[in-house]
């Protein structure tokens, strides 16, 4: 190779060539369509949860993606809250290693067998594997929380899966673990 | 002008850019692998492997610029048809250099085909459902249903409006304007409450809050911000939109009601799947499955058919291919009703590197053959 830094130029200049520019804004007309119908009927129909809120469990109104949600104990660092998410939210053990990743624990995920082996607690007609993951909580907010835990447990139901899942500091996760697993137990 | 153009072409038929082009290949390579266990495979082939350019930072701190491998492969064709073929000299002893060349234009053009064209996703089916989509694992979709039918909007014209960036869509059939914005690969909607003050614009008493991209394309659940405006009144109400949200946006426009959500990417199948049986074989005192099968029925418009899916046994009909790929529920009791999913690809180019394999053999032959005889012949000259 007689110019290497001809040459290496040379890539450079030809992916700079190659660049595509952004897409335009402005309006973009639909032109795709589906043979789907919405129908109040249907939305009627979709699932609905109830539950029993725990004593002591503040309840504040669903958003998009929580069909609950709880704030407990009068500082407010403990919540709770329940995700419904259509089909199978990618499944168990990924969402329980997801969890534990945001624990700080993403070095040490949980294989198939060791998902198994978590305590089980009965949820929506089925025994469901307990996550119990304390560490330093990095999920939400920028900064990192240390001596939290968090708690939760998934439900697949075919079309969708439920996720139930409490987060706070270690003490107050720990003081609240059996009326998670009465919450978990009383959602119909 | 011609000497311009002469000396361009020099420059990609050279044997220096086809070193540094493999150079590069190798270096990405290497990189990518070491980054995956950080980032995750999906990450990683979208940075390193699909892109045009990144960043790969050496020990987290200094940033080394690097071409992806998408622009690498795009230069070895160029380089390849016209350094290879081009420039090469041409004659029948250069006959079997000159057909695995081809074979190797043939494998980069089939690589290119799939990457563009190939379509890839999942489709999963309890015991006795059917189905004709199947769903992608990275790309999204945003699904207005009306009364009478429905509009889809795919992401590739609104996953750019991160940030302030937005874009309005319309149609003649659509009583609103949909105006996406602050749309984000990986989110949550987090309620605004003492314990959490908001990051972000707060709609309905919520934000919508960007999460790091996940190991795993299926743990991404996107989200945006919609405005709605109505085309009548004029009058423009926002919301949020999350991926796989249990329930559905629902807009009253007029006398019509239509529901907008943020679904994976579907395409319909040319046939009708139904499982019939799914079956699992776990080892021993275990709950790790052994071997897993499903038994299903192809359906069409004049004709059924039973097909069995297994490892290593899929399914490929009219270009679609489907793969046994999981199932569940993973926390199945001995009589929960269980579910199998299936990896259907559609790749117009599926066969393509099996035939340039064997035109590469071809011509590695055809050369190597050539070398012998004219070789023997000199041995024989030699002799006599």
């Amino acid at each position: 190779m007689r110019h290497p830094l001809r040459t290496a130029a040379g890539v450079v200049a030809m992916g700079l060539l190659c660049f595509s520019c952004g897409k335009p804004a402005g309006r973009v007309e639909i032109t795709e369509t589906r043979d789907v119908t919405a129908s109040p009927a249907k939305q009627e129909a979709q699932r609905t949860f109830t539950w029993t809120a725990p004593e002591g469990w503040t309840q504040a109104p669903a958003t998009a993606m929580r069909i609950v949600n709880f704030t407990i104990g009068a500082d407010g660092q403990t919540e709770c809250y329940v995700t419904v998410l259509k089909g199978t939210g990618g499944g168990v053990e990924m969402n329980i290693n997801r969890w534990r990743a945001q624990m700080g624990m993403e070095s040490e995920p949980l294989n198939a067998g060791a998902v198994e082996n978590l305590p089980k607690i009965p949820m929506l007609g089925k025994q469901v594997p307990l996550a119990e993951v304390a560490g330093t909580y990095k999920g939400m907010s920028g900064e990192p929380k240390s001596g939290y835990m968090l708690m939760g447990t998934i439900c697949e139901l075919g079309s969708e899966s439920v996720f139930v899942k409490m987060i706070g500091p270690e003490s107050a996760v720990r003081a609240e673990r059996e009326k998670f697993i009465a919450f978990c137990g009383s959602l119909k | 002008m011609f000497r311009i153009l002469a000396l361009f072409f020099r420059f990609l038929a050279s044997t220096g850019l086809a070193v540094v082009l493999l150079l590069l290949l190798m270096l990405l390579t290497f990189l990518g692998t070491f980054q995956q266990v950080q980032q995750g495979l999906y990450a990683v082939q979208n940075e390193y492997f699909h892109s045009l350019f990144l960043v790969h930072w050496i020990g987290g701190v200094f940033p080394l610029p690097l071409p992806g491998a998408y622009l690498l492969l795009v230069l070895a064709f160029i380089n390849v048809a016209c350094g290879g073929i081009g420039r090469a000299r041409k004659g029948w002893r250069q006959g079997g250099i000159l057909i695995a060349h081809t074979g190797i234009l043939l494998l980069l053009a089939g690589g290119f085909v799939t990457f563009k064209y190939a379509v890839r996703g999942d489709l999963t089916l309890y015991e006795g459902d059917q189905a004709d989509r199947f769903e992608s694992n990275d790309q999204w979709e945003i699904v207005l249903a009306g009364p009478k039918g429905g509009l889809v909007i795919p992401d590739k014209e609104f996953r750019h409006l991160q940030g302030n960036r937005s874009r309005a869509f319309f149609a003649q059939s659509l009583p609103f304007d949909l105006t996406v914005t602050g749309y984000a690969g990986n989110t949550t909607a987090i309620p605004v409450t003492s314990g959490h003050p908001a990051e972000g614009k707060i709609v309905d008493g919520q934000y919508l809050k960007t999460l790091p991209p996940g190991r795993e394309a299926e743990e991404n659940v996107p989200g945006a911000y919609v405005a709605i405006t109505d085309k009548a009144t004029q009058k423009t109400a926002e919301h949020i939109l999350t991926g796989l949200a249990g329930v559905p946006l629902v807009i009253k426009a007029g006398s019509e009601d239509w529901t907008i959500t943020l679904n994976r990417r579907s395409w319909p199948l040319p046939f009708t799947v139904r499982l019939d049986k799914f079956t699992r074989e776990l080892y021993p005192g275990t709950n790790i499955p052994k071997v897993f099968m499903s038994d299903v029925t192809k359906i069409e418009a004049s004709s059924q058919q039973a097909v069995r899916i297994s490892m290593n046994e899929p399914l490929r009909d009219k270009g679609y291919t489907l793969y046994q790929a999981s199932w569940g529920p993973s926390n199945a009791g001995p009589n929960d009703r269980l579910f199998s999913t299936f990896a259907v690809v559609r790749n117009p180019a599926e066969w393509m590197p099996l035939y340039a394999c064997s035109v590469i053999g071809i011509g590695l032959f055809v050369h190597f053959s050539l070398k012998l005889f004219e070789y023997l012949r000199k041995q024989d000259k030699a002799r006599v």
